[in-house]
Parts: C-alpha cells; structure tokens; sequence
C-alpha cells in the first residue's frame, strides 16, 4: 500500500473468498435444476450478514454444449443449501438455445439487493445471462421484477443453477465465479 | 490491500422502486433524487477519478414509439436540465410490454476544478430492441464546473414517437472505482 485510503464512505467493495482456481469437469444437463458450482467454490453467508440496501455482485463463467434439441437454457438464482433445486428462487431466466453449438463461453452475472431484513426478508435480485453463439438476455427479460421473501435471520449460500428442456446431451462445465461484496 | 484506491458503493442505497414516467419528447429524470449519489462539491477532485453506475428496470412501448433516448446528465436531476455527458439512441421496438431495460456507465474525471472535465461511457439494454453502446460523438469531452454542490449524474429517458411509452426503474447503484 503507497498512501492513506481515498475512500469515498465506509462501504468498500469486497471480494468474498472462497477464491476458484480450477474448473470443473463436463456434466449433462437435465431438466430439472442442478447446483453445478460446487458448494466449495462460494460464500457461506451468516444469519443476519444483511442489512438493508446492502448489494452483491456474482459473476459465473463457464461452457456449454448443446446438441440437436436442447430447446431452451434456464437459469436461476438460488439462496439456500446449494443442493439440486432446494432453497428460495431469487431470479429465473429462460433463453432459447442455438442447437448444435460446441464448447462455447457462458457468463452469468447477477446483482442481490437486500431491501429489507429479518424472517420475512425482501431480496431484490436481476442479471444477464450471456451464452456464446446464443445471445444475451437479462434475468427476467420481461414482466417485471417482483422482491422475494427470504428470511435473512438464517444463513446460506447464493448460487447459480441450471437446466435445459430439452431431450438431448447437452452439458456445462463450470470454469470460475466470484463474489463481490458491493457495500 | 494493494493499494488505496479501493472502491466504494456510494450512499445511498436503492431499496425502492421508483414512480413510472410516461415518456416525452425532451429528457426526463427516472430516479428520485434522494436516490442518486451526491457527486458534486469536488467529488471529482483528480484527473482520473471515475464512477461506474448501473440501473435496472422496465419499460413498455405502444404503437409508435419511434426512438428510445437515455441520456446521462450532470446537474440538479430536474428534467432536461444539466450538461448532457452522453446519450444513447435506438430504434425501439413497438408494443413491448414491461421489459426489462438496464444500463452500465462509467464516468471519468480528466480535469478537476471549477472548469473541469468529465467522459461518459456506456450502454443500454432493452430486451426486444437491442443492446447499444453510447456514441463517441461531442461533446464526447464535457467541460463542466465539478466544484457546485449538489451534483448527480442523472439518467433520464426520451421517446421520439407519438404513443404512449412508460419506463420504470427499481434500482440503481453508484460505485467510486478510485
């Protein structure tokens, strides 16, 4: 450090550990919700670590496969146990996916606003959704945003999960993700 | 730590949704001003100082929208008011109801002082129409008194068509990058 810290307020942006240093291996996508970034690669988050206002930043890298008919991509946002479709949906995409596509770069990024605290908590949560060849849409693309009640008195874990609707093997290799403390 | 440039989200922080606004022809301020970041009063204090925001939320187009405009202001946040840093236009799509609309700005100091200067730089998302990048046209370089209190950079939307376009924001943050 070369001088004192220029710091504009008390509410630095942090980067949260667990740090990644290794990808994942290929897995297939089913059609339901799967927790593909592995429980070690995030952040546990304490009972009552939000506050009011207080922000996140989650960016998750990672590669896709489809085959001849993988209909559509679904991503969500989970605050939970990081287990196969368990916990509280925080935001949900759908995006047609381009067939036939290999091995192309994926990156999801997302923004947690905690708008109010205590059992009946309410999250405000939206992204991007960018998947290689496919195209980019937000999370939700349409319809609003709604708050979601999550009852921040109890801890967990804020990640990602996946599924494709349709009938062939497609699959997802998770490379990196990160989370940034914001406030 | 690497250094003292930390970065900081500056106060305060969204926790509302904000009133809808039905679109005009002329600039108009999206955010309440109690929610927008106080950049004023020298803020911007050195050559190279530089502020990334992003917003979220949604807007609808009827019939003939014509051109959907966001436009970045430094000045009070009142409507069409203040020097405009940056502006980003696109054909909008008509009928689209309640998509989602984010924008990502970063604004740069190259001169401090009461006859400072200011870059803008950024994008617009409206799922249906497009993503599109602000252009590089004047004054791309703005001269602008950094030293006046309140300031706030202000995003503010326009419409060129005749039907009636609304836009509802939810969130914005502010983030000192140095």
């Amino acid at each position: 450090m070369d001088g004192p810290i220029n710091t504009n307020g008390a509410f630095y942006c942090d980067s949260k550990p667990p740090f990644r240093d290794r990808s994942g291996s290929s897995t297939s996508l089913t059609t339901s919700y799967v927790a593909y970034v592995p429980t070690s690669d995030i952040p546990w988050f304490p009972a009552n670590y939000f506050y009011s206002g207080k922000l996140l930043y989650i960016r998750h890298m990672f590669q896709t496969t489809s085959a001849a008919t993988p209909t559509a991509f679904f991503v969500e946002l989970m605050f939970g146990n990081n287990t196969n479709g368990n916990g509280t949906q925080l935001c949900v995409a759908g995006i047609t996916w381009t067939a036939n596509v290999t091995a192309v770069q994926c990156t999801c990024d997302f923004w947690v606003r905690c708008r109010s605290t205590g059992v009946s908590g309410q999250f405000f949560t939206y992204g991007v959704v960018w998947l290689g060849t496919t195209g980019l849409i937000p999370i939700p693309a349409t319809g609003g945003i709604s708050n979601v009640t999550v009852n921040t008195t109890q801890g967990g874990y804020i990640a990602p999960q996946y599924f494709r609707s349709g009938s062939t093997a497609e699959t997802i290799t998770h490379h990196d993700i990160f989370t940034r403390a914001m406030n | 730590m690497e250094g003292p440039w930390v970065s900081n989200l500056l106060e305060p922080f969204n926790v509302v949704n904000q009133t809808s606004v039905n679109l005009t022809a002329t600039s108009q301020a999206v955010y309440a001003t109690s929610q927008l970041a106080n950049v004023g009063n020298g803020f911007f204090g050195y050559a190279g100082k530089t502020v990334h925001f992003r917003g979220i939320g949604n807007v609808t187009s009827a019939a003939t929208p014509g051109n959907f405009g966001l436009a970045i202001l430094y000045g009070s946040n009142a409507n069409n008011t203040g020097t405009q840093l940056c502006s980003v236009l696109v054909t909008w799509t008509a009928n689209q109801a309640n998509t989602t609309f984010m924008f990502d700005f970063w604004c740069k100091c190259r001169t401090p002082g009461s006859s400072g200067t200011l870059v803008c730089e950024g994008w617009m998302f409206i799922q249906g129409t497009s993503i599109i990048q602000n252009a590089f046209s004047a004054p791309f370089v703005s001269t602008v008194n950094l030293l006046t209190n309140p300031m706030y950079l202000s995003p503010q939307v326009s419409r060129s068509g005749s039907t009636l376009e609304t836009c509802n924001m939810y969130d914005i943050f502010y983030e000192s990058v140095n």
